[in-house]
């Protein structure tokens, strides 16, 4: 029977030894949110609970500045 | 006093007035004993939706440490400045002076083109005197072969 490989999951944040998640960081959101512009859960990357916080409001943002999309459902 | 992080989006036709404006954003800090730790401008950016039916728009960054009445006085500004499209205020704990992620990435991309501009300025022309030499030839071997063909033809 195929069973499901679950790869090691680690936090990143924690691994690299950042401070704080910034909304300048057009890198880091970009890794973290979906293709469709929605923020990645916690059970699928892995990021500890205090990075996942500030990840959300660094999210929100750059959306609110247009750095990000909100959607790529946008009219342009 | 309090540190703040300003980011504000001016329209792109508002672009020459953004010194001017960054200037008179400084006076009312200073005047008010506040100080000035970073300022950043991000140049014209393409927005990733639209705002105000504009596609992009000139993106400044400043911390400053100043009253809560002089931060007032900025964003009452922001509110009936027509050429500033968005506005972003947020408290920071300390003050913070070191380049920013976004003005690095900036600087980066500057520099990339910079050096793409200067190592293609000669071989761009090369190519372009290449191309032209080649097409020159080309027209020719198509009309002698259309002639070799009607040659054919008429025999």
């Amino acid at each position: 029977m195929a069973r499901f490989q679950r790869r090691p999951r680690f936090c990143k944040f924690t691994a690299e030894g950042i401070e704080s998640i910034d909304y300048k960081d057009l890198d880091i959101l970009a890794a973290n949110t979906s293709d469709t512009g929605k923020i990645l859960p916690r059970r699928s990357t892995g990021t500890k609970t205090h990075f996942q916080r500030q990840l959300s409001t660094a999210v929100k943002r750059a959306r609110f500045l247009a750095l990000i999309q909100y959607t790529d459902q946008h009219d342009n | 006093m309090r540190h703040y992080e300003i980011v504000f989006l001016v329209h792109p036709d508002q672009s020459e007035q953004v010194p001017a404006m960054v200037d008179r954003f400084k006076d009312m800090v200073t005047s008010g004993d506040g100080k000035i730790h970073r300022v950043e401008d991000w140049g014209r950016r393409r927005l990733s939706y639209m705002i105000n039916d504009v596609h992009k728009a000139h993106y400044i960054m400043i911390n400053i440490e100043c009253s809560l009445g002089v931060l007032q006085d900025i964003e009452r500004n922001f509110k009936f400045n027509d050429s500033i499209l968005r506005h972003l205020v947020i408290r920071r704990k300390q003050a913070i002076t070191e380049e920013s992620s976004m003005a690095r990435a900036k600087a980066r991309e500057d520099a990339a083109e910079a050096a793409k501009d200067s190592g293609n300025q000669r071989p761009r022309t090369e190519e372009r005197t290449f191309k032209s030499e080649t097409t020159a030839d080309k027209p020719e071997k198509t009309t002698e072969q259309a002639d070799d063909k009607k040659i054919v033809e008429v025999a």
